[in-house]
């Protein structure tokens, strides 16, 4: 049996060494002398983007937070009628893209939009100045729907593993429930929001399409502009790795914090039994939720599902379907390569927290955060210095996509994977190894089969992201090969177009 | 002499946690460690198990050097078991999944009913960790350990969970098992009774 | 182990189904920034009259541009269509078109819709709409009447990352200077009623809803607006007026061949089939632009070809002013 443990080594130096290489253009720029594009974004870009960029990503953190734990809350306290089914629906929140909801919600309030026509066709009086929203509210409004779910998967499973008893400690103790929500659920959930809010935070900073559609100039953008508008590369490198490092605070912080409250981590006690809530409760609970899934996704499901049915002739049917199916199979295929890396990588930090494995670790996440554009651009570059020592047509096959794409979401499946580890502990994987099993085999027939939630979690985040990518797809796919999401993009008509793909 | 440990050290970011520790024990017997909580008692297991490696010292066990200045057998490869303080069963494996967890002879399925006959669980091999109660849960996990015959056995304070009564019947039974199979114990206890009670030599380690 | 086993399968499966370039006879590849169902219908068109499989790959303008950039040691392009001349100086800087023969199709097409490498498949104007209902007699005859200030808080824009922003701009920093224009930007941009969001169209309905008096967007786009399946839509383009500034900034769709693509010949049989009279009908009838070919009529909402004045621009050179006109933007705020 190879050595497991070598391996893992081995293959965290080289991920380390490859992302270095790639994102090694970008700070080698740093040392050259600024050219005059960049002088003039500095003086009149840099401050609008920064402080958009934070704004947006700060607003939208804190409100997926609040939705997420509430969420959460409602589902795990208590037992009611279609319980399972919301907790279910919540997740899939995370299938929609971000930037279909912005288009969605931009027509839906416009003067030609259902609720305007609406109105108008009830003869109700209005001003059309009510529904004139600001673009960066609308960004951030978009970005906390899309996104809670983050926070609210980890919210749940920390209240259903480790709060039990405290909770129902509380409930002896005579507090009411708003009470345990704000003085116990709260804090204590402070770890599990730390990692969701992370996602959420780098997922908004790394997007390009919800900004781009809104018009507003945030960091992803103006890299994409200086980049294809300037045809300046350097500019928009120098851009990116502003971001890296605004990215790299960022992951300073939450890194920081987790470290202060490592001890508030409470043990793992026993499941959480719900509380029936009394008939008179209950309905207001459900209708409440039904209220909001309707009032988020509902609506923009029915809507484009009503589109899907007008515009079914003038689709063609057989390149829509070689486009789901390429869709299908790319997204499938690239999430298992990289859920196969990050368990690598997160193996090795699991057996040795060494400095490497803290790089490693590290360097994964801050692929996440950067565009899929700019992970395109580096990629090409590194592929073209690629070709002079090796003579392969690299720069335009499906390797560059995959290749783009594994960097970029990598840390997805890391950050969870790495938390499923930290959950699961040794312990098993010790036991197994005095009954005789090396660890890797105990790794196989223990700790990958308790891994299994951290696992399929993983899998489901990152597919779902890779089958929402806009922007890599757009320059980077190989000819003929047309996946989903571009197609949006394309069409002015966009309406025709939105629905299918969407409703994937 | 069965087992030799000399001149154990192990330190734990510059605390000395153990010191220049020797052992010498006998096969089939049963040596006690007591001491104090944060002497080490626990550490000293991992090392022996190979979960944790040594600053320094001298393993032998029946004539095979287990860990030196200059090499470490892998822990699986050391035949040594430990019973851990939360028995630490596998939750997904059933009752007999468990005890047959480490086994890999030819005449597997008869040791193990052997094994079931002996601790009484054979009603209930199809149920999981879960289902069963503290006593039970602590049989399967000896059972786990003796099925695969170890040279040595280790255990990290077992029965401490239980009641009194279940504590006293659990212990004369596991130590009679035990003595059947021939096996070498070295036994963590905060008990100083239960010690003097089952030791052929007790062993205290301070801080 | 079966995982490893399972995981190589997968991704077996995955590479057997999403299959590489084919290599085919006889095939065009088109890299196409004109996204239009007109234009998806043309080459249907085309794919059945000649029997030549076309592929199509689609994206914004910028980016294929980039791709053809990269791509140029061995390109797989052979044609190259995109809807604003902006993009028009970059191509031909980086060298990525080929000799054009236009024959006799020159004859019938204005002076600076061709050149040696490339031909205007369409033309657009940008011209100013207002509400016809609620401002009857408008006092705006051009972009420079827009930029005083008594008209505070009526204009409405989209934003400045459009290439249709960008063109226009850009036209008026070639005729007129960068300092001129850059006033003019300023006067605009001190007049918007809200800050650039959303596309033309959504200009034109914020116009009858309301939230300003006077936007700015494409000629094209009303006509659509008009033959819209969306009721609202409709409204909205038969209330809007039309005001062609005094010299109204012409953008143009393009077409050209890439330089060492593939199928050249095949290449050259799109392009005639797209100046072809019954192509160019289309392009007037069913998205409402000005034709290349200037004797097809046009949508009776707008003006005809020959009815209104147009700014002077010399399409190769547009894009030259693509960083000044960014520049600019940046500089006075206009987002």
């Amino acid at each position: 049996m190879f050595n497991w443990k070598r391996f893992t080594k081995i293959s965290s130096i080289l991920w380390i060494l490859l992302i270095f290489i790639l994102f090694s253009e970008t700070f080698t720029l740093l040392t050259k002398p600024t050219n005059e594009n960049w002088q003039h974004s500095v003086r009149y870009v840099l401050g609008d983007v920064s402080v958009n960029t934070l704004i947006i990503v700060g607003f939208s953190t804190f409100f997926a937070s609040l939705l997420g734990i509430f969420l959460a809350g409602m589902v795990t306290l208590f037992q009611f009628k279609g319980r399972k089914l919301f907790s279910f629906l919540f997740y899939l929140a995370l299938a929609f893209p971000p930037y279909v909801l912005a288009y969605f919600w931009t027509y839906f309030i416009s003067y030609t939009g259902t609720l305007q026509t609406f109105l108008r066709s009830l003869n109700i009086p209005y001003q059309a100045t009510w529904f004139v929203v600001d673009p960066k509210f609308m960004a951030i409004f978009v970005y906390t729907l899309s996104l809670f779910p983050y926070i609210y998967i980890s919210t749940k499973a920390i209240i259903n593993r480790s709060l039990g008893n405290y909770i129902e400690n509380a409930r002896v103790l005579g507090y009411s429930y708003p009470r345990i929500f704000l003085k116990l659920i709260l804090p204590l959930s402070l770890p599990a929001r730390l990692s969701g809010g992370l996602l959420v935070a780098l997922e908004v900073l790394s997007d390009y399409g919800v900004v781009s559609y809104l018009g507003i100039p945030s960091f992803s953008t103006a890299i994409v502009r200086s980049w294809l508008r300037f045809q300046d590369f350097d500019t928009a490198l120098r851009l990116a790795a502003l971001l890296m490092v605004l990215t790299l605070v960022l992951l300073a912080i939450f890194a920081f914090i987790g470290r202060r409250i490592q001890n508030l981590v409470p043990i793992k006690g026993k499941p959480l039994q719900p509380t029936a809530l009394k008939p008179k409760h209950s309905i207001y609970l459900v209708s409440m939720l039904t209220l909001f899934l309707f009032l988020s996704f509902g609506i923009p499901l029915i809507q484009l599902f009503y589109w899907s049915i007008q515009s079914l002739a003038s689709i063609r049917l057989n390149r829509f379907i070689s486009s789901l199916s390429n869709s299908l199979g790319l997204s499938i295929g690239v999430s298992l390569i990289i859920l196969l890396i990050a368990f690598v990588l997160a193996n090795h930090g699991r057996i040795q927290k060494s400095f490497i494995s803290f790089i490693a670790g590290k360097l994964t996440l801050l692929g996440y955060s950067i565009p899929g554009s700019v992970i395109g651009i580096l990629s090409l570059i590194f592929f073209l210095n690629l070709r002079n020592i090796i003579p392969i047509k690299l720069n335009q096959s499906i390797i560059l996509l995959i290749f783009a794409l594994i960097i970029r979401y990598a840390g997805l499946a890391y950050q969870s994977i790495e938390q499923g580890f930290n959950k699961l502990g040794l312990r098993f994987n010790e036991a197994a190894q005095v009954l005789g099993k090396s660890y890797f085999n105990a790794l196989i027939k223990v700790d990958l089969v308790l891994l299994k939630p951290a696992l399929y979690s993983a899998f489901t985040m990152v597919f779902l992201d890779i089958i929402k990518e806009l922007p890599l797809s757009l320059l980077l796919r190989p000819f003929n090969f047309n996946t989903l999401p571009p197609r949006f993009i394309s069409m002015p008509m966009m309406r025709c177009w939105l629905n299918p793909p969407s409703l994937l | 002499m069965y087992l030799e440990l000399k001149q154990l050290s192990f330190k734990y970011d510059q605390t000395s946690i153990i010191d220049n520790f020797d052992l010498i024990a006998e096969k089939g017997s049963i040596t006690a460690i007591i001491g104090e909580s944060g002497s080490g008692k626990s550490t000293l297991l991992r090392i022996l198990a190979g979960l944790q490696n040594a600053n320094q010292g001298v393993f032998i066990l029946d004539d095979q050097i287990i860990f030196d200045s200059k090499h470490s057998v892998d822990t699986h490869k050391r035949r040594i078991g430990l019973v851990f303080q939360d028995y630490t069963l596998f939750p997904h494996l059933t009752v007999y999944q468990n005890i047959a967890f480490g086994m890999r002879q030819k005449h597997k399925k008869d040791r193990i009913q052997t094994i079931l006959k002996m601790v009484e669980l054979e009603e209930d091999i199809k149920k999981y960790p879960y289902e069963c109660s503290g006593g039970m849960q602590q049989r399967i996990a000896l059972a786990r350990a003796i099925a695969n015959q170890p040279k040595l056995l280790l255990l990290d304070e077992p029965f401490s969970n239980l009641d009194q009564d279940l504590k006293v019947r659990l212990r004369t039974q596991f130590i009679d098992w035990a003595k059947q199979e021939d096996i070498t114990l070295i036994w963590v206890t905060h008990d100083i009774e239960e010690a003097h009670l089952i030791a052929n030599q007790v062993i205290e380690l301070r801080k | 182990m079966r995982k490893l086993s399972l995981l190589l399968l997968s991704l077996l499966i995955f590479t057997a189904c999403t299959q590489a370039q084919p290599e085919a006879t006889n095939e065009l590849n088109i890299y196409s920034a004109r996204n239009y169902d007109v234009d998806k219908d043309l080459l249907l068109r085309f794919e059945s009259e000649t029997g030549i499989k076309v592929n199509l790959f689609e994206g914004k303008g910028d980016e294929l541009i980039e791709r053809l950039k990269l791509e140029q040691a061995d390109p797989i392009a052979d044609i190259f269509m995109t809807v604003g001349a902006e993009a028009l100086y970059p191509a031909l800087q980086n060298e990525l078109l080929a000799d054009l023969d236009l024959n006799t199709a020159k004859d019938t097409l204005d002076a600076n819709t061709y050149g040696d490498k490339w031909v205007a498949l369409t033309k657009r104007a940008r011209i100013i709409v207002y509400d016809k209902v609620n401002n009857p007699t408008p006092s705006v005859k051009n972009l420079e009447d827009l930029s005083d200030p008594q008209y505070l808080g009526t204009i409405l824009s989209r934003s400045s990352t459009s290439s249709y922003n960008l063109a226009l701009i850009a036209n008026h920093i070639q005729n007129d200077g960068y300092e001129t224009t850059r006033q003019l930007a300023q006067g605009l941009v001190k007049n918007f009623a809200r800050t650039p969001t959303g596309n033309d169209r959504d200009q034109a309905k914020s116009v009858i809803a309301g939230l300003g008096q006077y936007a700015i967007m494409n000629t094209y786009y009303v006509a659509a607006m008009e033959r819209s399946t969306d009721a609202e839509e409709v409204k909205v383009a038969q209330q809007l007026g039309l005001i062609y500034p005094e010299e109204t900034h012409v953008n143009i769709s393009w077409i050209a061949k890439i330089k060492d693509s593939p199928n050249p010949d095949n290449a050259q049989r799109l392009i005639e089939f797209l100046l072809s009279e019954s192509a160019q009908k289309e392009y007037a009838e069913r998205n409402g632009e000005y034709p290349a070919l200037n004797s097809i009529p046009v949508s009776s909402l707008l003006l005809p070809w020959d009815a209104f004045n147009k700014a002077e621009v010399d399409y190769e050179t547009l894009g030259q002013h693509n960083i000044e006109t960014i520049q600019l933007f940046d500089e006075v705020g206009w987002e």
